[in-house]
């Protein structure tokens, strides 16, 4: 733990949607409301909500893809709220996401090393091969995999190129959005595995953004709770998964459901 | 396109790759051929022959107006790549970019883009040539900017909306968020994703710009009377038509082949630059 | 193979088999039945063969593939392999129904739900004008909608996922079912919506006396909806049993590396997850199909595994777990 390396300070983020009659306004969506949050460094920070909870677009504000309505954001200090794409290139240096859709966010006209090495050769550096390889061996796929398509890998292995194009450029925070929802469960325990065994290797601050609590619970030391735009609960998970406070999180961990052999949240 | 070749490795090819590959190739070989040798010069009037003879062994495609058909229609083959050529280059280089700003650029820049090309678009290629025509004479590159400016639009349209579904892609986001900038990103993710989209745009276009500059040639606006071309045979055809079907049977069929060639290659290309119908490793 | 059940079962499959054009054999051998009221899960990963079983049973197999075997359901004589489309397709919708995965390409966008509602009584000729209009209402109610009487008049992209899958689920219940077959129901739901629409499922084939197949890969679902589970790999039917004790104690090494996986019960620590990938199909070893990935593999395990049960609990393995 040490200073903090993510401040979200009272952001909200205002969508519009397309004009459906010529009369009325254009539909607004408050996608973000008053939002603040502090990461440390070396924080494993878990945010759970449901769909349109706001928790994606978080994220994405955080990692410098979209900007704030009003309120600002400041990673290691540095205000990133107003800075344009271009300026943006020491965030791009310090902090990696992990998508989804291991499919989708995979170019399916690229090779795997052109895949991977993107982040270095949009940083110019022309020899990525070594470093290719170095990230393809850490999250445990074959050399050989660096010639294929994406197409060509189950969906638990493109997770892991998705993951290595993140740590190409060595970052210090990896930010994750629900990078295991797509996957079956046995692919989803390697794929925490890998996750896990790599925050701790290269002391990395995660921030996995997740519908499921029970699957923040085994990975991060604190959660936030999103519901419509904004945090209703803040806490270190396991005290949150014992004792929540908001009566929307003692609903989202109710109507988890239970392995017969998980027996200790019967009692709550 | 041919790194694209070179990158997806022909290995396996497919019915109307090989097809239309094949007929684009014989187009392409009669107007090479052409420029070195002809059974006679095409367009020069011959003696000893009669003014419609149907075929022969001597003159393979028979004779019209005292010229030899077969010479004709494979020195009209040069017109033809010419004409196709320029008109789809400068349709795709002027149209691609644009549709790449229209996709890419702020909302007003878009809209300026796209509002243009429906200009265009209203306009009729012929009334734009007739135009050209006017102003600066008729000629082969009259036609062909004729074709390349009226062709603008679709490309910019076709690239715009294979962009659009690029760009809301995860794999855009994930590139963004390597630290790709705009330009990198359209030349490192949507182009390539696009390319099977504009190549079939392109083969498309081809066979559009043949059937125009027939057209043009037969309206008399296109290619000089001296030079052998196979719209202006058509035209020089009509008056004749039920004496001597030949003058119009072999330009039209020069015609048709290119412009299935062109389609079937356009088809077969897409097939095999897609990656993920490659076979499994 | 399985436990035989007293009566005739709601559904009876026998020998099952399902196979490519090229011979690939995508399901083989499966035997299961599922007695009125029992509510059965079936799962595995990705490419076990789960949703194929599924089609197979409601005879929505495609054209290129082969199934040979038995499949009964309760109040036809026939087996349904082999019956015509027009016999089939008046067993779907009445003796059997099936709740998809997406609520959303399971509904016609241009039609109000109401209707569609409707529309399923009126095709078996259960109801007719206003009396299914009526009908229709009554079962959106059913199924927890609010003020259904307005709902019935909305378009499926009015409503929000959970709505669209509770009017899927009024649908597939409209004509009291014998059988019915969910395939993932809520994989595509929130948490919340999610507990509400299992409990409307096993609600509604409760009410019903019905019998449920339950297909999903997530374990703990399964222990939530179902009595007894079916663990698939490769095609074949590898454990079955009584959820809490299948669970509890696993036989099979497969279904051992299911349940150690989905254990997400602890802070940090690692998952034991099943080592490598679910092969495509065709590429399954012969014998015991999970022996390429599986620890307690031996030479013996290129046999493939007779059926052993002890009490309700089934599993195909030469080394089960707990046998020394």
């Amino acid at each position: 733990m040490g200073a903090p390396i993510i401040e979200v300070d009272r952001v909200s983020r205002v969508y519009h949607r397309a004009r459906r009659s010529l009369t009325r306004p254009a539909p607004v969506v408050q996608a973000l409301r008053e939002v603040s949050l502090t990461v440390e460094a070396g924080e494993r920070l878990g945010i759970v909500g449901e769909s349109g909870s706001g928790k994606s677009t978080l994220l994405r504000h955080i990692a410098g893809l979209e900007q704030p309505t009003s309120g600002t954001i400041r990673f290691d200090g540095k205000d990133i709220s107003g800075l344009s794409g271009r300026r943006l290139g020491f965030l791009r240096d310090r902090l990696q996401l992990v998508f989804q859709d291991p499919m989708g966010s995979l170019d399916p006209r690229m090779t795997v090393a052109q895949i991977v090495a993107e982040p270095l050769h949009a940083r110019r550096v022309r020899d990525a091969a070594a470093r290719v390889e170095e990230v393809l061996a850490a999250v445990g796929l074959p050399a050989e995999a660096a010639g294929r398509y994406p197409h060509q890998f189950s969906g638990g292995q493109r997770q892991r190129i998705s993951i290595a194009r993140a740590l190409t450029v060595s970052p210090d925070v990896l930010l994750a959005d629900e990078p295991v929802s797509a996957l079956d469960v046995s692919v989803r325990a390697q794929v925490l595995n890998l996750i896990s065994t790599l925050v701790d290797a290269r002391d990395l601050t995660l921030v996995f953004v997740s519908h499921d609590l029970s699957v923040i619970r085994h990975l991060c030391d604190r959660v936030v709770v999103m519901r419509a735009g904004q945090i209703v609960e803040d806490g270190p998970t396991e005290q949150v998964w014992r004792d929540p406070q908001h009566d929307y999180t003692r609903r989202l961990i109710a109507a988890i459901p239970a392995m017969p052999a998980d027996t200790h949240r019967s009692e709550i | 396109m041919t790194s694209l070749l070179r990158r997806s490795g022909l290995g396996r090819l497919n019915a109307s790759l090989v097809l239309g590959g094949t007929l684009v190739t014989l187009v392409a070989l009669a107007a090479l051929v052409s420029i070195v040798w002809t059974p006679y010069p095409p367009m020069r009037v011959l003696s000893g022959v009669g003014n419609f003879d149907p075929p022969s062994g001597s003159h393979w495609f028979g004779i019209g107006f005292r010229r030899d058909i077969f010479s004709q229609v494979i020195a009209g083959a040069q017109t033809t790549l010419l004409v196709g050529v320029v008109a789809v280059g400068l349709a795709a280089l002027v149209g691609v970019p644009l549709g790449l700003v229209a996709a890419m650029g702020p909302r007003w820049l878009s809209e300026l883009v796209m509002r243009t090309s429906d200009l265009v678009l209203a306009f009729p290629a012929l009334l734009l040539a007739i135009m050209l025509a006017a102003i600066y004479g008729q000629g082969r590159v009259v036609a062909m900017v004729a074709i390349g400016i009226a062709s603008i639009p679709t490309f910019a349209r076709v690239t715009r909306s294979g962009s659009l579904a690029v760009l809301a892609s995860d794999f855009v986001l994930a590139a963004r968020a390597a630290g790709r900038g705009p330009l990198g990103i359209a030349v490192r993710h949507v182009l390539p994703n696009i390319a099977g989209l504009l190549i079939v745009q392109a083969s498309v276009a081809f066979a559009l710009a043949i059937l125009a500059e027939a057209a043009l040639a037969y309206l008399g606006l296109g290619t000089p009377p001296d030079t052998p071309s196979w719209g202006r045979m058509l035209l020089e055809a009509t008056p004749v038509l039920h004496r001597a079907p030949h003058l119009a049977i072999f330009p039209g069929l020069a015609i048709a082949i290119s412009v299935l060639g062109f389609n079937l290659l356009g088809d077969g290309l897409r097939d095999r630059l897609d990656p993920k119908l490659l076979e499994r490793s | 193979m399985t436990t035989d059940q007293p009566g005739r079962p709601a559904l009876q499959v026998r020998d099952l088999s399902v196979t490519t054009r090229s011979g690939t054999h995508l399901l083989s051998d499966l035997t299961f039945a599922i007695a009125d009221g029992e509510r059965v899960g079936l799962i595995g990963e990705s490419g076990s063969g789960k949703s194929l079983t599924a089609l197979a049973v409601m005879g929505l197999l495609s054209e290129s593939l082969t199934a040979t075997g038995g499949i009964r359901v309760s109040g036809h004589e026939r087996n349904l392999i082999g019956e015509r489309e027009g016999a089939l397709s008046r067993l779907r919708g009445t003796t059997m129904a099936m709740v998809f995965q997406e609520p959303m390409t399971a509904l016609n966008p241009t039609m109000r739900v109401g209707q569609q509602v409707a529309e399923v009584l009126t095709i078996h000729r259960r109801a007719r004008g206003a009396q299914a209009r009526e009908r229709a209402v009554a079962l959106l109610d059913q199924v927890g909608l609010p003020e259904p009487a307005e709902t019935a008049h909305a378009f499926p992209h009015q409503l929000s996922g959970g709505q669209r899958q509770r009017v899927v689920i009024a649908m597939a219940l409209a004509n009291d079912p014998a059988l019915l077959v969910c395939d993932e129901p809520t994989t595509a739901l929130d948490v919340t919506v999610q507990d509400k629409v299992l409990g409307l499922i096993v609600d509604g084939v409760e009410a019903r006396d019905a019998a449920l197949l339950f297909i999903t890969h997530d374990l703990a679902v399964v222990s939530r909806v179902c009595e007894r589970v079916l663990v698939m790999y490769g095609g074949r039917i590898v454990e079955s049993g009584p959820v809490g004790q299948v669970f509890a104690a696993p036989r099979h090494h497969y279904t051992a590396g299911l349940v150690a996986a989905s254990a997400l019960t602890g802070p940090r620590g690692g998952l034991s997850a099943i080592p490598g990938t679910v092969p495509s199909a065709g590429r399954f070893p012969t014998g015991c199909v999970f022996r390429t990935r599986c620890a307690a593999a031996t030479s013996e395990c290129e046999i493939q595994p007779r059926w052993d049960a002890a009490g309700a609990q089934g599993w195909a393995c030469h080394h089960p777990i707990g046998a020394s």
